[in-house]
């Protein structure tokens, strides 16, 4: 019964961590149809700059509030001034993003060597809740708490705000916001933003638990991918989903048979691809 | 619009991008061509010798990957550039910890920087995905940075590989017995990362501890790359005596902070069947959740010979960092080719001579005392460790000294061979 | 006479070629290898307008096929290497039927996600694919019959590809300029149009993507033959990425582009990194430069010029 508890929770955490990474590929997405291939590069140097960023000041609040702001204001840059004027021409997009990999692939390389780091955790999630028989860790529990806290707040936006009506709006039918009269490229520029802050967001908090490695970016852009096309494309409620399936079938998938390990992540995958392309919450 | 449509080819055309192509083509080639062509194999004497050193620089054993190119970096240093009156050349390269890379970067060495040697490689895999080619290009490579795969010298054995590190069967071996001896375990998990070198050095430990009167319960392989060990960490068996572990580098880090986080640190004794998390690279990041595991080793830097002072003093000096294993084999492996060299008078480029001077390597290391075996691997004492808090470093404590182990567990060469190799064992435990 | 005196300027080629050190041989062996998988994605992307990230999946799974066969079922070269083939083949046949069902992005992101559904598998089937480790040893073709030397020096094995690339490129060509060509550059241009016009569309996109892929299974067997190896980077988005940069940077639409577009990006990658250790930047600020400031790609740069040379032989 235990097995099952810890197990069951660990897929949990896992699956609110992949949430994390995946939200800001399934918005911008879903608005702009970038495939953001730079996405895992936000988590990347998010991890590696709060890794930086809790070494000098110590302070792990500091760093999940400042690194994201400041990855938020790398994507603004790169959207407004790369991006931006390619919009519509998709492959070029792409493209793009894929050359800005490489470039901040190196960058961390070059500034943080070729080290893997585990960041710190605060003093106060370091330890471990003892239930019963059950030992779980604290800073587990502490990521399922954040990402259900990011989902509420990302829905509330999405569903009760103006900006949010609007990004809806776009998602369905992005002609008719333009003649809306509504700037679109500002618009499309701040939900790139937003999708780097989700990503560098998670690069602190899941940096505990993943870690800042050379080749992470790509280990998370893939993770990300998958939660998006189960989830579906545009939608959040979607990667939510998406991401909590995701993570409990790999979890319990390696508890259960490791010899599929990797496979595990990827057959939900093939499935959805195979019956429903357009993911579970679709909304394009 | 469609004019053309059915006619012949129009030569021009053709003609026009062929040659553009070509042309682009000869005169980047050629133009490399003349950059190298100085250095093409002139006759010994006053050319210098030059020793490719791949190491895997970018990528979860970065911190490893150092050493080894600071261990080469170090001896050549300390014999002034200099191996029996030839200049030294070292030319790095990074194979990503990717065996497709270290084949490509292989081809590079050989066939455009023309090296006389190749020391280095972390990676099983690579070793075995680079081992034909270098056999057919002749080329002497010295594996000095784990490598631990029992197949690269026993299986299809090449005159051209030697190893300076140690093998799977080496050095989990003495642990095993020590595991069931002195810690008392009678039944143990194994957990390894998914690739060829971890996991036969697991199943080492296992065979000797099965030997040894124990018995191995439980196989898991969680794939290298692994971020999140609960899974794994979920299934372990709580009534097992020990878990056996070689999960490398930052992997490694992540699992043992996983392991006391679901609280098992001080419940279960961990080993560390060769230097996984224990590695003194990743030993600083793992922290306090490693104090109190035992580990195996060819090498520690705290081991108390003159030699090893002087050598772990020169490390420090150099680079600011105690050495790992890796820097020292390489350290050996670049000692081993001026021993080589001066029995042949500075030939390399006759390699008959070469490799036979090289096979009666007979080097008082750092380490201690190595020779090659028949099967161009090293002998060597394995040494087992504590990991302890002293202060607030984190260090590996020697605890036991086994002399003079082969890769054979005490069997004669013979007979060792004919056993399955360690990978073939992998699943067949815990049934 | 125009075909003699292009099959005069091959011989030529190949015999320069052979004087050249054998690194630089290597690397105009993988350069053709790579153009032909380049060819065959600009096929779909260049003349159908199919953007497909998932391309490595038919290389790699006919290379893998190959090296199983090969390897673990000691089948003959003759025997591995058609199996890859018909291997890509199938591939392209079930992914085609899922793929186009979307188009445009949702395409881009379907093909990739289909790809990795192939790395994953090659990764963690272990016992099979050696996972993350490859396998080792393949060992190249002895083929008698056809090729009466060894392929084992690395001239002879260029030979060896460069005909085959001719053999390729010869196909493409027909191809491009029969009536199927011309159906695709419709679609490409406005699929509505090509629809009312009569012609079923579906059918070209699949008979297009099939053709694509078994062009890249050629050159995933290719490869393994080269390397002796085969690892889960064969069926990797990088490869994909780099598939679709190549054909970017020579010209998509054309025929020849992406093969030059593989020469550049395979003497980049393997020069500068002998230069600098900032390869990985220096070649990410390229593909930058390349979108950015030539979409059209060296041979419309050339065009561009030289007005009336390089006439838009594909694009009618």
């Amino acid at each position: 019964m235990d097995f099952w508890i810890v197990q069951t929770l660990n897929g949990i955490s896992f699956g609110m961590l992949l949430f994390l990474l995946a939200a800001g590929l399934s918005l911008v997405f879903g608005l702009m149809r970038i495939v953001n291939l730079a996405h895992g590069s936000f988590y990347l140097l998010g991890a590696y700059i709060g890794f930086t960023v809790i070494g000098r000041t110590g302070s792990f609040l500091l760093a999940v509030v400042v690194v994201p702001l400041g990855i938020a204001g790398l994507g603004l840059l790169m959207h407004r001034f790369l991006l931006r004027r390619f919009q519509g021409a998709e492959l070029s997009q792409v493209l793009l993003t894929f050359g800005a990999l490489f470039i901040f692939a190196d960058v961390s390389l070059w500034y943080w060597g070729g080290y893997s780091q585990v960041l710190p955790k605060p003093a106060f999630l370091a330890g471990s809740l003892t239930i019963g028989t059950i030992v779980f860790p604290a800073y587990r529990i502490f990521v399922i708490v954040t990402g259900v806290v990011v989902a509420l707040l990302s829905w509330l936006v999405l569903e009760r705000t103006a900006l949010g009506s609007m990004v809806r709006a776009g998602v369905d039918d992005e002609e008719m916001v333009r003649g809306l009269g509504i700037n679109t490229p500002r618009l499309f520029t701040a939900v790139f933003a937003l999708g780097a802050f989700l990503a560098a967001l998670s690069g602190v908090i899941g940096g505990p638990f993943v870690g800042a490695y050379p080749g992470a970016d790509f280990d998370v852009l893939l993770l990300a991918l998958v939660v998006v096309i189960i989830g579906g494309l545009g939608s959040i409620g979607g990667a939510f989903v998406g991401s909590l399936l995701v993570g409990l079938i790999d979890t319990l998938g390696r508890a259960l048979v490791p010899e599929l390990a990797m496979f595990t992540i990827f057959a939900p995958m093939a499935i959805i691809l195979a019956l429903r392309p357009r993911g579970l919450f679709g909304r394009i | 619009m469609t004019s053309e449509k059915g006619g012949t080819m129009p030569t021009r055309r053709q003609a026009v991008t062929l040659s553009v192509g070509a042309l682009t083509v000869l005169v980047v080639a050629i133009s490399g061509w003349m950059s190298t062509g100085a250095s093409a194999q002139a006759p010994a004497a006053k050319t210098p010798i030059k020793i490719g050193v791949l190491s895997p620089l970018t990528g979860p054993l970065a911190a490893l990957a150092r050493d080894v190119v600071d261990g080469a970096r170090l001896y050549v240093d300390e014999v002034h550039g200099e191996m029996a009156g030839r200049k030294v050349e070292l030319i790095v390269e990074d194979y990503e910890f990717k065996a497709a890379v270290a084949l490509t970067k292989t081809k590079k060495l050989v066939e455009r920087d023309r090296v006389h040697v190749v020391v280095g490689v972390i990676l099983s895999a690579a070793v075995l995905a680079m081992k034909d080619y270098i056999h057919a290009q002749e080329v002497p490579f010295i594996v000095s940075g784990a490598a631990v795969a029992e197949s690269i010298t026993l299986e299809k054995p090449s005159p051209y590989v030697f190893r300076t590190s140690f093998s799977a069967s080496q050095v989990p071996a003495p642990l095993g017995k020590f595991t069931y001896d002195k810690l008392k375990a009678r039944t143990a998990t194994v957990i390894a990362g998914d690739t060829v070198g971890t996991i036969e050095l697991v199943m080492g430990f296992a065979r000797a501890f099965e030997e040894a009167g124990g018995k191995v319960v439980q196989e898991l392989y969680p794939p290298i790359g692994t971020t999140d060990f609960g899974p794994y960490i979920g299934k372990i068996r709580r009534d097992v005596g020990v878990v056996a572990t070689l999960v490398p580098g930052a992997d490694g880090i992540r699992f043992i902070k996983q392991y006391e986080e679901f609280g098992l640190k001080g419940k279960i004794p961990v080993v560390d069947t060769a230097p996984g998390i224990t590695d003194i690279a990743v030993l600083p990041a793992a922290g306090t959740a490693a104090v109190g595991m035992y580990a195996t080793n060819a090498y520690v830097h705290t081991i108390k010979s003159p030699a090893n002072q002087k050598f772990v003093q020169a490390f420090r000096a150099k680079t600011g960092r105690d050495p790992g294993g890796p820097g020292e084999y390489t350290y050996s492996a670049l000692a081993a080719i001026n021993q080589a060299l001066q029995a042949t008078g500075g030939n390399i480029e006759v390699k008959a001579k070469f490799l036979d001077a090289l096979r009666k390597m007979d080097l008082e290391a750092p380490r201690g005392r190595i020779r090659f075996d028949r099967y161009q691997h090293v002998i060597q004492d394995v040494i087992i460790t504590r990991i302890d808090k002293v202060g607030d470093q984190i260090v590996p404590v020697v605890v036991e000294t086994v002399r003079g182990v082969d890769q054979f567990l005490g069997l004669a060469p013979e007979e060792y061979v004919k056993r399955p190799r360690l990978i073939m064992l992998k699943g067949t435990f815990g049934k | 006479m125009s075909g003699i005196g292009l099959a005069l300027g091959l011989i030529v080629l190949a015999i320069i070629v052979r004087l050249l050190p054998t690194y630089y041989i290597g690397l105009l062996t993988e350069a053709l290898i790579l153009g032909i998988f380049a060819m065959g994605l600009d096929l779909l992307l260049g003349h159908t307008g199919l953007p497909s990230l998932g391309h490595s999946a038919y290389f790699g799974a006919a290379g893998y096929t190959m090296a199983i066969l090969s390897l673990r079922l000691q089948q003959s070269s003759w025997v591995s290497a058609s199996a890859g083939l018909v291997v890509s083949l199938i591939i392209a046949a079930i992914y085609g039927l899922l793929a186009l069902r979307t188009s445009g992005v949702y395409f881009m992101m379907i093909t990739l996600a289909l790809a990795q559904v192939l790395w994953g598998i090659a990764f963690g089937w272990r016992s099979m694919t050696g996972g993350d480790d490859g396998l080792p040893g393949i060992a190249r073709p002895e083929l008698r019959a056809l090729f009466p030397w060894s392929l084992q020096p690395p001239a002879n094995f260029f030979t060896a590809v460069l005909i085959i690339f001719v053999i390729v490129v010869a196909a493409l060509y027909v191809l491009v300029r029969s009536p199927f060509g011309y159906t695709l550059h419709g679609i490409r241009e406005s699929e509505a149009r090509m629809a009312c016009l009569g012609y079923h569309v579906w059918w070209h996109k699949y008979v297009a993507v099939l053709i694509a892929g078994g062009v890249a299974g050629i050159a995933g067997i290719l490869f393994v033959y080269y390397h002796g190896f085969v690892s889960p980077a064969e069926l990797s988005l990088v490869l994909s990425a780099e598939g679709l940069l190549m054909v970017i940077l020579g010209g998509s639409g054309t025929l020849f582009g992406p093969a030059l577009g593989a020469i550049v990006v395979v003497f980049l990658r393997n020069l500068i990194s002998a230069y600098t250790e900032r390869w990985l930047l220096i070649l990410g600020l390229i593909y930058l430069l390349v979108v950015l400031c030539a979409p059209n790609g060296i041979v419309g740069a050339i065009r561009a010029r030289l007005p009336g040379w390089l006439d838009r032989e594909a694009e009618a």
